[in-house]
């Protein structure tokens, strides 16, 4: 048995029409971060102790490290101002026991959170970081997918919305 | 751009990010998507298929997307 292993990455940026810019050669670190699901730990008469009763997803944030900037890029960045740029992240899990490999492919769309202007050291590479608040989320793993769109109350799990109930009660 | 399977994904993003915008914009219903067709493209031609399906609020004949190309749809 053999856990998976990420090692080789990339990651494109779309801006606010959709038009692609690749990030080969300046990216160096990406943290995708994670949705953080708060949780109520009141006390309730009829329960011995706490029962923790998960509530809606909290704001998600990604940030991205460069040692460079594109006027591509650049000019994706500045777009998510007045629209969603959307981050698309493709990955390979190897297998180094079996030699097999599964792609992974990560979607998110937002709004810009942080507009870099670069840190110099001199003789170094300048670094730059970006960041940006997550309104949606696309992820396949190999064949699992799992999306998530708060504004139209999808959790879908493999085609499946778990929250189709409770946006059908709502009527939205 | 070379066509391959993360192109085909990275087109079928663009048009989920237009849908998307054209959803929160009231123009079409919450319901939509947008789907790489892997088996139907052919990326020795640079031929990239994909599928959206949407449907409007109001009988609108035309729906313009700005998405890596621009385009027209007739909904009729």
């Amino acid at each position: 048995m053999s856990d998976g292993l990420i090692r080789d990455w990339l990651f494109t940026v779309l801006d606010n029409e959709g038009k692609p810019t690749d990030t080969q050669g300046i990216a160096t670190e990406l943290d995708l971060g994670s949705l953080k699901i708060a949780h109520d730990t009141d006390k309730r008469a009829g329960a011995y102790g706490v029962v923790a009763l998960p509530q809606t997803p909290d704001e998600m944030e990604v940030s991205v490290s460069t040692i460079g900037m594109t006027e591509e890029l650049h000019n994706a960045l500045l777009s998510g101002v007045s629209g969603e740029i959307s981050l698309q992240f493709n990955g390979v899990e190897e297998n180094p026991e079996t030699g097999t490999s599964k792609a992974i492919k990560i979607v998110l769309r937002g709004s810009i959170g942080s507009i870099p202007f670069g840190s110099y050291t001199a003789q170094s590479n300048a670094e730059f970081e970006f960041t940006m608040m997550v309104n949606f989320i696309d992820r396949l793993w190999g064949t699992s997918r799992f999306i998530y769109d708060p504004r139209n109350y999808r959790w879908d799990v493999n085609g499946k919305n778990l929250l189709a109930a409770k946006k059908a009660a709502l009527g939205v | 751009m070379q066509s391959n399977k993360r192109t085909g994904q990275l087109l079928e993003t663009s048009l989920s990010d237009a849908l998307a915008k054209a959803s929160n914009a009231g123009m079409i219903r919450n319901q939509y998507s947008a789907e790489f067709m892997e088996t139907e493209s052919n990326y020795q031609e640079g031929k990239l298929v994909a599928c959206m399906s949407f449907s409007p609020y109001t009988s609108v004949r035309l729906i313009q997307l700005k998405p890596i190309f621009k385009f027209t749809i007739s909904t009729n």
